[in-house]
């Protein structure tokens, strides 16, 4: 359930690559202690750019981004050590294996070497990479690569967890595995911002949903309430979403 | 011109045309000077040595030494890209067409090397060999063995299966190095005829395995490669996109980086160690760590020698400054909770200590005759030079930090 404690926290964040035209525009949002929130959203609605000021990759051009009540500027070193990242692309380094990028991950986030020896063995043994573990990640399929991200991000075990469309190139197992293990880490106090498209899968898992179109927030809150606020009652996220984005009510700018 | 022969030209020149803004940095960077410099004291030292020849001297060994590896390798430029095994595969009946320059390429462009070694090394083989063989003879075989090499080397890229092709590849080797020794020890037209019936056998095996038509990936990879070497050498004078590397496991060497201290500062010397010893750095190493051994061993009576041996510290430190610029570019360093001087510090720390590791390699054929003070002494220096090389590499790291060059 939601805490009122934010992990993370959004305030009128507007930005993009160029001064003067901002992808983002004036985007709040919350995600509290052991909440998993679902980011949705057309292709260039927004959401990696999202993920982008959160992760400190872009300088926002208003607005500021807190994670646990800290901006990177402020203290930067504390600021990445309370977040993990999962990208839509895996990206590894080629001259590793499975076990060495979660030592180096562990290293990185000073995960004491029990913790690591712990978690890493339930995580190889949970995304069934047992026989691949010593094998460099430049041999592994797109989608072993992709569990390789995800079991890196798992076993730094941070607050807060970044996570853009991880269901891209799983199998099935690995998908359960994974929404398995988001829901075990969400119960364990942690916090998840979640981006995908398979709205019919996270619909479930999801405490509440942020939509983002053209940059901007249009809607957000427990699917009931968006529910509420489209007027849509008992239906689908999917259908939701779809007709979201259809309706001008909904999407024109107010530029 | 037609088109694929066009395009083949359009690629070159742009391989080139990235490549030549550099080299005047390179000139600058003082390899000029150090060129000309080793140039002159060789041609002082090889004058010396051929007119006071040590007797008993492995004369054909020595030439097998030196004719060996530009008669064996034989890369073949093809200037390929990953989209062209969708976008070029329906023209794969026609690409011996683009092929074609790049195999003339590859055996003139190492042939030319091949006869200036000949060339300069011909003044003491007639002097120290028992019974020389012609010239001319020798540089015409020469070219033929080149040639089939490099028909045996781009047969390889189109072999099925993995195991047969290295088994071609080791054939290769032997037939090779064994055909120029059988020149080289056995009578004129024995050892003549030997080469060539030799090479027909050879030319004879490489038609016996199943082949590819054009073996795409292969060619992608080796292409890859080497426009990664060429980067890899720039990188050694001036700051160079790295672009892609060349990965091999060696399992033997998983222990690396395992032991590094269990810290969070600590953390980069772990994955900079597994770069070090998996990436194409680590054979280039060797090679040039058994070249600069064999170099001070022939040099070792002389202050030349010396010079050689410091010479050989500082080249293998610059070519160790590859490892800077592997992880610039990984988004996990910008994300990952590292604090901001590990990486400088531990890059640095890694080079010196294989720079260490690698001045006393040098050192120890240097050690093995000669004036004992001097040895000390050019030891001593060639810490201080590893040394001086740790300080300059900080500086510039910093510098550039300064510059914003880097994060």
């Amino acid at each position: 359930m939601m805490e009122q404690v934010s992990v993370l926290n959004v305030d009128r964040l507007t930005g993009g690559y160029s001064h003067g035209k901002p992808v983002l525009h004036d985007i709040s949002f919350e995600v509290g202690r052991g909440e998993m929130i679902g980011l949705i959203g057309l292709n260039g609605a927004g959401k990696s750019t999202t993920m982008k000021h959160i992760l400190g990759l872009m300088t926002p051009q208003g607005g500021e981004v807190k994670i646990q009540g800290s901006t990177l500027a402020a203290d930067t070193q504390q600021y990445r050590a309370s977040l993990a990242f999962v990208p839509e692309s895996p990206q590894l380094y080629e001259e590793m294996t499975v076990r060495e990028h979660l030592e180096f991950t562990a290293r990185a986030y000073n995960v004491s070497t029990e913790d690591y020896e712990q978690r890493s063995r339930r995580l190889i043994q949970l995304f069934n990479m047992g026989d691949k573990e010593d094998s460099l990640s430049m041999h592994l399929s797109k989608g072993m690569k992709q569990k390789v991200m995800i079991m890196c991000a798992f076993v730094a075990a941070p607050p807060l967890y970044i996570i853009d469309e991880p269901f891209l190139g799983l199998d099935p197992l690995g998908i359960r595995s994974l929404l398995d293990f988001m829901v075990e880490t969400k119960q364990n106090g942690s916090s998840i911002l979640l981006s995908s498209h398979i709205l019919s899968t996270i619909e479930n898992y999801c405490d509440r949903f942020i939509v983002l179109h053209k940059g901007r927030v249009i809607v957000q809150g427990t699917l009931e309430q968006i529910r509420e606020q489209t007027g849509q009652q008992g239906v689908p996220l999917e259908q939701i979403f779809y007709d979201l984005v259809q309706d001008s009510k909904w999407t024109v700018s107010d530029e | 011109m037609n088109d694929l022969l066009r395009l083949r030209q359009k690629r070159r020149a742009d391989f080139w045309s990235k490549i030549l803004p550099y080299t005047q940095y390179v000139i600058q960077s003082g390899l000029a000077v150090v060129t000309l410099f080793l140039l002159i004291a060789f041609a002082a030292w090889y004058t010396t040595f051929l007119q006071k020849l040590p007797p008993g001297l492995p004369v054909y060994w020595i030439m097998l030494i030196l004719l060996t590896p530009l008669t064996v390798y034989g890369t073949v430029r093809t200037y390929m890209r990953p989209a062209d095994v969708v976008f070029m595969l329906p023209m794969e009946k026609r690409m011996r067409e683009y092929f074609a320059p790049g195999w003339r390429g590859a055996v003139i462009g190492k042939y030319i090397w091949l006869l200036l070694v000949t060339l300069i090394a011909w003044p003491f083989y007639i002097r120290a060999a028992a019974d020389p063989k012609p010239l001319l003879l020798t540089l015409v075989l020469l070219l033929l063995l080149k040639i089939v090499s490099n028909y045996g080397s781009w047969q390889e890229l189109r072999i099925n299966g993995d195991a047969v092709r290295v088994i071609y590849r080791l054939l290769r080797y032997v037939a090779v190095i064994g055909l120029l020794a059988a020149y080289l020890w056995l009578p004129l037209w024995t050892g003549t005829l030997v080469l060539i019936v030799g090479a027909a056998i050879y030319y004879g095996l490489l038609r016996m395995p199943g082949k590819a038509q054009v073996p795409w990936e292969h060619l992608i990879a080796a292409e890859k490669n080497h426009a990664t070497a060429v980067m890899r050498m720039l990188g050694w004078f001036v700051d160079v996109p790295t672009g892609e590397r060349k990965i091999n496991h060696r399992r033997w060497l998983s222990f690396a980086g395992n032991r590094v201290p269990w810290k969070q500062e600590r953390a980069f010397r772990f994955l900079v160690s597994k770069t070090l010893v998996r990436s194409e750095l680590l054979p280039t190493l060797i090679r040039f760590v058994l070249f600069g051994m064999l170099l001070v061993l022939l040099t070792r009576e002389s202050w030349f020698g010396v010079a050689v041996y410091l010479l050989f510290i500082l080249l293998a430190g610059m070519q160790m400054t590859s490892l800077r610029k592997q992880h610039t570019d990984t988004l996990w360093l910008s994300i990952y909770p590292l604090p901001p001087t590990s990486q400088r510090l531990e890059t640095v720390g890694l080079i010196t200590q294989v720079q260490l590791l690698i001045a006393i390699l040098i050192w120890i054929p240097l050690a093995t005759a000669g004036d004992p003070v001097r040895i000390v002494w050019t030891l001593a220096a060639g810490l201080v030079m590893v040394w001086l090389y740790r300080s300059s590499l900080n500086r510039k790291w910093l510098r550039d930090l300064a510059a914003g060059d880097e994060l």
